[in-house]
């Protein structure tokens, strides 16, 4: 029984697969607060292989072989929330996130991994993580990182797809007669007008424990899963910082993603060739053994 | 199908419209009053692959479900407002707007055919906005001994009570700082032609350029009112806003920071290149398996 051809086959649809997810973050590399996607590869189930004896009933029992995994498939795209990089724009409507939200675990502080992470007595811990709330169309929160904020023609402000932002009260910022460039915009998302301080709102920024909950939608906006944890505002002690007059850039690394990319098509050249290699065995079972 | 490919060849469409902003961007660096245009770029999900939910294993991180991109396009086009720099030259008729305001103008419309098209009074017109003040004089049939204020291209602009700035054809004028036109009369004393119309523009996201330096304002707008607004120098929307004689106001191109855009989205053309190859590599390679 050949197992290997499928085995084989199995590795190059994860290749592509991961392949597809490299390149869509390629894709991304210029697209503001987009967070990069890695593919974790996991094995079929294990089996337990044995040693076929001769059936006769009074041989020895069949001797393990060992395990014996048939396959690989891609798991789960898991996202990368490391910040990223802040670009300048001059725009009063376009607000960057900063956050590096700390967490204290039996009075001591947790430090972070570049990815996000970290591994305490075993378990993994995510860094958690702040996020812009608006309204989807369903009238569910949304979170996303891509600041690009406008006004609507009543002055509502919304994202470029329209969605409103909320504000810490949980409803939609209003700015009625102002234009974006009369608003200034404090570190703590705090609303004001610039010409008399009057405060006009503060934005909701929320803070997600498991970052990795998130489901992507699409056009840089998350939604939280019904039985995930529960978005909560910021704190001022998670140093959360909004800044006005930029946009987070997408935190893809160019580098990493071409020698990814790299990899993941040679890997699957490599299953190719096992699977080619099969088939040449094959055809020496089929073509060969029985010529006389 | 291949998602590399698709993601990718979405991905090269949208660099592709952003390039061609860019380099419309560059090629309007010298043209008075140009405001550069700018987008960026939005991930789009095409789908995502169900999993069955014994897939739920110890260690997994995620939800359920492979959320699949299908590259980027471009979202959040909009007109840069920020003032130009005012240079200074000597003609009378060169206006610069300082603040977030744009003159009226009137164009007339043309059918599809390029045929004026007549409305219950002589040629149709619409209202339209610029920022361009490189005025001059036209005349009127209809206005015998008057030269007219309009734009380069011909167009009338329009004065506070929505009619046209003549003055005498022999006159010279002055325009103050709210947009005053006055003009001394051949007795010497001065007297004044109205009022140039000044709308500030309240939101920058819902108005379009339509070519020439104009803009208008968004299909969708509901009352104009909430987008452009009359400017009214007695009142407090005028504050930062004035009318400068003997100035042009320049565009607003800086060239150092598009070129640096332009390396940028070039490189990312060209990885998303690399991507569709290696994606076509990978099919090759499918093809190849049975020799």
């Amino acid at each position: 029984m050949i197992r290997g051809l499928y085995t084989a086959a199995s590795g190059m649809l994860a290749q592509q697969r991961r392949h597809d997810a490299i390149s869509n973050n390629i894709s991304n590399m210029q697209t503001p607060g987009y967070k990069q996607d890695s593919a974790a590869l996991r094995s079929f189930p294990e089996m337990l292989i044995h040693l076929m004896e001769s059936g006769t009933g009074n041989g020895p029992a069949a001797r393990q072989i060992g395990a014996l995994n048939t396959g690989v498939f891609v798991d789960e795209l898991m996202p990368s929330f490391v910040q990223g990089d802040l670009m300048n724009t001059n725009q009063p409507g376009d607000l960057a996130l900063q956050s590096n939200i700390q967490v204290v675990m039996n009075g001591q502080t947790i430090v972070f991994d570049q990815s996000g992470k970290a591994v305490v007595d075993g378990e993994v811990i995510q860094q958690p993580q702040a996020f812009f709330t608006v309204l989807g169309a369903d009238g569910e929160p949304r979170y996303t990182r891509d600041g690009r904020f406008r006004l609507s023609e009543a002055g509502q402000l919304t994202t470029v797809n329209g969605e409103p932002v909320l504000g810490a009260n949980g409803q939609p910022i209003m700015l009625a007669d102002l234009s974006l460039d009369q608003v200034y915009i404090a570190d703590n998302g705090a609303l004001m007008n610039r010409t008399n301080g009057i405060a006009l709102g503060q934005l909701l920024i929320s803070r997600i424990d498991r970052p990795y909950e998130l489901i992507r939608e699409g056009h840089g906006s998350y939604r939280l899963p019904a039985d995930a944890g529960q978005a909560v505002p910021v704190a001022v002690a998670d140093q959360v910082v909004v800044r006005q007059g930029y946009l987070e850039r997408s935190n893809v690394d160019a580098s990493q993603a071409m020698v990814d990319m790299m990899t993941a098509l040679r890997l699957y050249e490599a299953n190719q060739k096992v699977i080619q290699s099969y088939d040449q065995t094959l055809e020496k079972a089929v073509n060969e053994i029985g010529r006389i | 199908m291949n998602r590399t490919m698709i993601s990718s060849a979405v991905s090269l469409n949208a660099l592709q419209q952003k390039l061609d902003m860019i380099a419309n961007n560059i090629a309007n660096m010298n043209t008075s009053a140009y405001k550069r245009q700018e987008a960026s770029f939005q991930d789009v999900l095409t789908s995502t692959l169900n999993q069955h939910p014994h897939m739920e294993s110890p260690g997994r991180q995620t939800a359920l479900g492979l959320t699949v991109g299908g590259g980027s396009r471009l979202s959040g086009l909009r007109t840069d407002l920020t003032q130009g720099i005012l240079k200074q030259t000597n003609n009378p008729l060169d206006l610069a707007i300082e603040g977030q305001a744009m003159f009226e103008v009137e164009v007339p419309i043309f059918d599809a055919q390029g045929n004026p098209v007549q409305g219950p009074n002589g040629p149709a017109t619409e209202i339209v906005w610029t920022r361009s003040g490189n005025f001059q004089y036209s005349l009127m049939r209809d206005l015998p001994g008057y030269k007219v204020l309009t734009t380069a291209d011909g167009y009338p602009v329009r004065s506070v009570g929505d009619g046209y700035v003549a003055i005498p054809v022999h006159a010279q004028v002055q325009i103050d700082a709210t947009g005053t036109v006055t003009y001394t009369n051949e007795e010497g004393f001065t007297e004044s032609a109205g009022q140039l119309k000044l709308m500030r523009v309240v939101r920058p996201e819902l108005i379009t350029a339509v070519g020439d330096n104009l803009y208008n304002v968004s299909t969708d707008v509901q009352a104009l009112n909430n987008v452009l607004e009359q400017v009214d120098f007695a009142g407090p929307n005028s504050q930062g806003i004035a009318v400068r004689q003997f100035y042009t106001e320049q565009s607003n191109v800086d060239l150092a920071s598009e070129m640096t855009e332009l390396i940028m989205v070039q490189r990312a053309f060209q990885l998303n290149a690399r991507a569709l190859s290696a994606g076509d590599t990978m099919m090759n390679l499918a093809n190849q398996l049975r020799r």
